[in-house]
């Protein structure tokens, strides 16, 4: 790496460690973590946490309800306890879907769908130099339980600008990468995309957060790392909402744009 | 328990090969913790309750990356909280809002010896705090302990930012170099 470039890196890593970095600070580090030798970047994320340290008070106890609900979510169970209703999950009730509104149900009709639309999307070429391309090219060479999805559109007028696209995800790594070709820009003071992922461990009701995200502003290929809010047990389908900015802890799904099922769970 | 927990086995590597009861442990001896930094963090119990949720989702997915050689259990779950916190406050565009929320009636109900301790890690990173110089700890404290941004320091103290992003860089390093010279950021005796 050039002396600017560990520059930049550094200032990154500092900036990550005391104020936190935006979605493009962020993936741009992604980017130049990747091609440097630091063997612990996040050495000074540690450093600041001694700081906060330093100057702590004593812990406060935490109180039961909240270590159960804390427990319940790592536990996997999050959606049967009492205490836990969708903060961080979508009740999948289908209000007013728009392609999806069936009685066949979110499931079945996203079967459906997928299969109504599988093989007309081009393949897409990766030939993205980037290194989120190489950390996905990775996870699918290396996992061994890893699926690649095509996503398929609903017909919401705007999920059929997209070019194409398709998702890996390991249930292992519980990692994961949206690639995107031709991501329809959205103005980012209005909305985002938001990612939902549905568990077989968990009830339909309650998928679990993927993340939000924006568009990049060109009709190439975009990739997104998945940032599950969860753990996943078993991912059986992704979903793609626009959300408000931020994203919402309980979406209305109106609309669902995008949604990529893999073929075991193809019903 | 807090206090000592870190001379004891580590928890992490258990719950990253998904040690049954692992989750339950660490949710244990580090709920104080993370309990307190997300009141820190937040203004209202419920905002509370939800970034311990994420947190320690973020530490079950990140506990594989712990490695005890490096820092504490308690300085990786600090950092790991920290970084969650800090980007839900820039999620929620209310940094310049947040401020200590009192702890309701329910945090009389709590984990034995999870309570009152400030930690091994406290008392080893004051010390560490202490070798740096003035301008450099002024400025890390402000921001990392008040929530300043450099540019608010910059204009706090009236230097240029330039000034601010060089003290609080050394500043790290210097926690680096300790952290790594001296081990105090490691765990177990050898470290102490």
């Amino acid at each position: 790496m050039s002396q600017g470039t560990d520059q930049r890196l550094e200032e990154l890593l500092v900036a990550r460690a005391v104020e936190g970095l935006d979605s493009a600070e962020a993936a741009e580090l992604e980017v130049l973590l990747a091609a440097s030798e630091d063997g612990d970047p996040e050495a000074y994320d540690a450093a600041a946490a001694w700081v906060w340290l330093a100057a702590g008070d004593a812990d406060q106890p935490m109180p039961e309800d909240v270590a159960e609900r804390a427990r319940a979510a790592l536990t996997g169970d999050a959606a049967a306890t009492p205490e836990a209703p969708a903060r961080r999950v979508v009740p999948f009730e289908a209000r007013r879907s728009v392609a999806l509104r069936t009685n066949l149900g979110w499931l079945a009709a996203a079967a459906m769908l997928v299969l109504a639309v599988a093989g007309w999307w081009p393949r897409l070429q990766q030939s993205q130099p980037t290194n989120l391309a190489r950390a996905r090219a990775e996870l699918i060479e290396t996992a061994q339980d890893v699926v690649r999805v095509d996503w398929s559109n609903t017909d919401d007028p705007r999920a059929q600008r997209l070019k194409g696209g398709y998702v890996v995800w390991s249930d292992s790594l519980q990692k994961g990468y949206m690639t995107f070709r031709g991501l329809p820009d959205v103005d980012p003071s209005r909305n985002v995309y938001q990612l939902w992922v549905f568990d077989s461990g968990r009830s339909e009701r309650y998928p679990v957060d993927g993340g939000v995200f924006e568009a990049h502003h060109d009709n190439g290929e975009v990739i997104i790392p998945i940032h599950n809010k969860l753990p996943v047990q078993h991912a059986k389908l992704f979903a793609v909402t626009l959300e408000p900015p931020g994203g919402v802890v309980v979406s209305d799904r109106d609309p669902i744009l995008w949604v990529a099922q893999p073929q075991s769970d193809t019903t | 328990m807090t206090g000592g927990r870190d001379r004891d086995e580590p928890i992490l590597p258990r719950l990253a090969a998904g040690e049954p009861g692992a989750a339950q442990e660490v949710i244990r001896a580090y709920g104080g913790l993370v309990w307190s930094l997300a009141l820190r963090f937040n203004r209202s119990r419920d905002d509370a309750e939800d970034a311990v949720q994420d947190i320690f989702t973020d530490v079950w997915k990140s506990a594989h990356r712990y490695h005890e050689q490096r820092a504490s259990e308690r300085v990786f779950i600090t950092m790991i909280a920290r970084r969650r916190l800090i980007d839900r406050l820039r999620r929620d565009k209310r940094r310049s809002e947040v401020e200590p929320m009192a702890a309701g009636p329910e945090s009389q109900q709590h984990q034995p010896g999870d309570s009152g301790e400030r930690g091994w890690d406290a008392e080893q990173a004051t010390r560490a705090m202490q070798q740096l110089s003035a301008d450099q700890r002024r400025v890390l404290e402000m921001s990392v302990t008040q929530g300043l941004t450099q540019r608010e320091i910059a204009e706090a103290i009236d230097v240029p930012l330039g000034t601010v992003k060089t003290h609080m860089r050394r500043g790290l390093i210097r926690l680096r170099e300790i952290m790594a010279t001296e081990g105090m950021g490691a765990t177990g005796e050898s470290a102490r």
